[in-house]
């Protein structure tokens, strides 16, 4: 096990880590202004896969320019989304039960994005070319440049939107209807553009991790439903309601996720993830930094 | 003059369509589909009762799996029979849900959805990891029917009479469920969980008795399911199928004991009928679950006025509203 080896799994687990942080963010924006578990985050993110497969290999434009189209394009469908659909199934009345609607439309939007995906597109594996070829050395180690890029995108993806709700006045808005969304209305502010704002930059999250991944891993209509799972794993250990949580959810599965695969492999990692959900879950349902 | 059309009458009509429709010759791959609606229609029905005391239980499929490779491994490579892997499936999946239900039950809304859906992810990498067990991916094949004296329920058309009667004794065990002192106490905890504990009931208690019967209808369908396809494997009772089981409840309406059954015949129905074109079926089901959430929020059954049903069934104190609080 040599020390080039570690650094090379050191920087996939952190590549995989940001990835996995920022639809983690994406989701968490969502659930905590809306109140909506998105189970249909995972297809957003293989939408964003395919928009980057449909600008780069099919209309062979260059990279940057699928990253950019997967942003704008996932984030207007957040919008959309939730202007005609989210904004009206609201639970007016209590009860758990009566959330049934909203679990409804995401879990069916789950069910319906891979199919239409999958008609248009078909369902055999596609391939992106990124054009970031070659490998770099950096300190004596040799890392493919394509996964530093990618590495690096999201890193500064993520210290923009964190710094946009931390420093930025509709950030703070968000940060304010995700605490008391009774106390923001009586402040007068317009609780459904944020809403939007919120479905939009979720959506942009996801929609930008798939379009980041999409040359480095499968591009297929199924890979929503691991994306989703794995953003579940981040949340739930990261702890909702928290930046610095989603990062560090992230980076966690990131690491185990790579560590594990190098020298456990097969289906152990994974399990050893879910574990460590349903223990947190069970002793600590508030993640590590939580604070819901 | 009392309303004479309601719904045990219609409901009496669609059981006679029920067991006539096999007996024309022109219908026997209908009969299959039809076994399929009987299976999965009770499943969702079992899950309208769970949905009912407020538990979002997308995990349903991990009672299903528990029950169908019960089934599975004791009758292939046990040879006990079917009969007799009822029970042992039905036991094993009551016990796992009643030690998953005491670790889960505290957790509020959405954090109990998404242990469920975990629930059902482990479920999938256990029965693939341990393949001298389960077969893996590829899962278990051969399993046979059920047997019984003078009736060979190889033959189609009389498994499915079998899964009709299931079906019934389902639905009808959840509306005496829903109806009962039980059924109550669910639909309390559904609407007002810490009104119900501040007057002293135990909800953990009674959650993890829905949970429970849930969990052995569950492994009931799981072992006919198994029966009915003849193989298993670990892709069949994964996070999809509870998805579906809850789609097609909701699609159905979550309002009435038949709401379920009737979102799934309508679900496996355009399944079926749209299964030339790849990805269309579950994109038209797609679409129209979420226009029927927009406008008909309690699903197919909304369409019929509540009075069909009689007054337990939607809201309680529905009867003294109809008849008057007499001082």
């Amino acid at each position: 096990m040599t020390v080039t080896y570690a650094i090379q799994i050191l920087i996939n687990a952190l590549m995989l880590g940001v990835i996995y942080s920022l639809m983690a963010l994406g989701f968490s924006l969502i659930f905590g202004i809306a109140r909506i578990v998105n189970f249909a985050h995972g297809e957003i993110y293989m939408i964003g896969c395919f928009l980057c497969y449909f600008i780069v290999s099919f209309l062979g434009l260059p990279f940057p320019l699928g990253v950019v189209a997967s942003i704008a394009l996932a984030g207007l469908f957040g919008v959309v989304l939730e202007l005609f659909l989210f904004r009206r199934i609201r639970p007016e009345e209590a009860g758990t039960s009566a959330e049934y609607p909203t679990v409804a439309v995401t879990l069916a939007l789950s069910l319906m994005l891979p199919a239409l995906v999958a008609t248009f597109f078909g369902t055999t594996e596609k391939a992106v070319a990124s054009g970031i070829g070659g490998t770099i050395m950096i300190g004596g180690v040799f890392m493919s440049k394509e996964r530093l890029a990618v590495m690096v995108i999201a890193i500064c993806i993520f210290i923009a939107v964190a710094s946009f709700i931390r420093w930025h006045r509709a950030g703070h808005a968000l940060s304010a209807v995700a605490q008391d969304r009774e106390a923001a209305m009586l402040q007068g502010m317009n609780i459904d553009r944020i809403s939007a704002l919120a479905f939009g930059l979720g959506f942009s999250l996801a929609g930008v991790a798939g379009a980041l991944m999409a040359p480095l891993y499968y591009v297929e209509p199924v890979v929503g439903g691991t994306a989703l799972i794995k953003t579940f794993i981040v949340v739930i250990i990261g702890g909702i309601g928290s930046i610095p949580g989603t990062l560090l959810g992230g980076l966690l599965l990131g690491l185990t996720e790579s560590v594990g695969s190098a020298f456990l492999g097969g289906n152990l990692p994974m399990l050893f993830a879910f574990l460590a959900v349903v223990i947190f879950l069970i002793f600590r349902p508030s993640g590590l930094l939580g604070r819901d | 003059m009392k309303n004479i059309v309601n719904s045990k009458y219609i409901a009496l009509f669609f059981l006679i369509l029920a067991v006539v429709f096999p007996l024309f010759p022109a219908t026997s791959y209908y009969v299959y589909i039809a076994s399929q609606i009987c299976i999965w229609g009770a499943a969702a029905t079992l899950l309208l009762l769970n949905i009912r005391t407020g538990l979002f239980n997308l995990g349903f499929s991990v009672f299903m799996a528990i029950g169908a490779y019960s089934t599975a491994i004791l009758t292939t490579k046990h040879g006990i029979s079917f009969w007799t892997s009822l029970p042992i499936g039905v036991v094993l999946a009551i016990v796992v849900a009643i030690l998953i239900g005491v670790a889960i039950f505290r957790l509020k809304g959405m954090y109990f959805v998404l242990v469920t859906c975990a629930l059902c992810e482990i479920m999938k990498l256990l029965l693939a990891n341990f393949k001298d067990f389960t077969g893996g991916y590829n899962g278990l094949m051969n399993i046979p029917r059920p047997s019984f004296p003078f009736i060979n329920f190889n033959n189609q058309t009389e498994y499915y009479y079998l899964l009709l009667v299931f079906l019934c004794i389902a639905v009808f065990a959840t509306r005496r469920i829903w109806m009962s002192y039980v059924g109550k106490i669910f639909h309390g905890i559904e609407e007002q969980e810490i009104l119900c504990r501040s007057i002293g009931i135990p909800t953990s208690k009674f959650k993890s008795i829905s949970f429970a019967i849930a969990a052995f209808f569950a492994a009931l369908c799981g072992s006919l399911l198994a029966a009915l396809s003849s193989a298993v494997d670990p892709l069949m009772f994964g996070f999809d199928a509870s998805v579906r089981c809850f789609l097609y409840a909701v699609l159905g309406g979550i309002s009435s004991v038949f709401g379920p059954l009737i979102g799934t015949t309508v679900g496996m129905g355009i399944n079926e009928a749209f299964s030339f074109a790849l990805g269309l079926a579950p994109a038209i089901l797609g679409v129209i679950i979420i226009l029927i959430m927009l406008f008909m929020p309690k699903g197919l059954v909304g369409v019929i006025p509540a009075r069909f049903f009689g007054a337990d069934d939607t809201q309680p104190g529905q009867a003294e509203a109809k008849n008057g609080l007499k001082k």
